[in-house]
């Protein structure tokens, strides 16, 4: 419920980053490309309000690659010249779209999401509260 | 060659075949949930992927076909 308070950046801020860049340039995925360096580390960590490190970032880029998220667009350095797949363009679209629609949620609508999503911790937080009800009734009454 | 190709929508965070009900109908804009990683899926975005692999497939089998007939002439 409202803003995760965030520690580090995900594989998606990446991809949020890729489609932001795309958008910038007025290029679609396939003529896009980014550097994962210190300069986009930078980027990234201002925007998020996060500390990830340039070994963290690439560990993330790895995980975008081993995806298919993200693809070389030449032969080179395994962290430049990187530019969304069809299926990451795909990816980052559809977070960013659900982030719009949560956003929209009115903040009943929030609660009522949360609380069947959680649903099994409610049920047990109902049951330990009826056993403790019925504890100290059955207490009350030998006492 | 086949006259007929399936391309399955797959969900573009794990890669899994979106299954909806079936009589289910969806229209640009809407979010398809995968019922194995429970992510939404843009629904343009999967139409998109799912076009892409079937113009490789077609483009595969197009390209076979061709070789097969240039072969034959050249024999």
């Amino acid at each position: 419920m409202g803003k995760e308070k965030k520690n580090e950046l995900s594989e998606f801020d990446l991809l949020a980053e890729c489609l932001a860049q795309m958008e910038q340039q007025g290029i679609n995925h396939k003529l896009m490309s980014i550097n994962f360096d210190h300069k986009t580390l930078q980027e990234l960590n201002h925007q998020s309000g996060t500390n990830t490190t340039l070994e963290e970032l690439h560990k993330l880029v790895d995980k975008c690659l081993a995806n298919s998220w993200l693809e070389h667009t030449v032969m080179g350095a395994k962290y430049n010249e990187l530019s969304l797949t069809a299926t990451g363009f795909g990816a980052a679209k559809s977070r960013r779209r659900r982030a719009e629609v949560l956003g929209q949620l009115s903040t009943t609508k929030r609660m009522s999401d949360y609380v069947v999503d959680h649903r099994g911790l409610f049920m047990v937080f109902g049951f330990l509260l009826a056993l403790a009800s019925f504890t100290l009734t059955i207490w009350r009454y030998l006492k | 060659m086949k006259d007929q190709f399936t391309v399955d929508a797959v969900c573009l965070f794990c890669g899994s075949t979106l299954k909806a009900e079936e009589n289910a109908e969806f229209e640009s804009g809407d979010m398809i949930e995968c019922k194995s990683c429970g992510e939404k899926n843009d629904y343009d975005s999967v139409l998109e992927v799912a076009a892409e692999k079937g113009t490789a497939i077609v483009a595969d089998e197009v390209m076979g076909e061709l070789s097969k007939t240039l072969k034959k002439i050249f024999k």
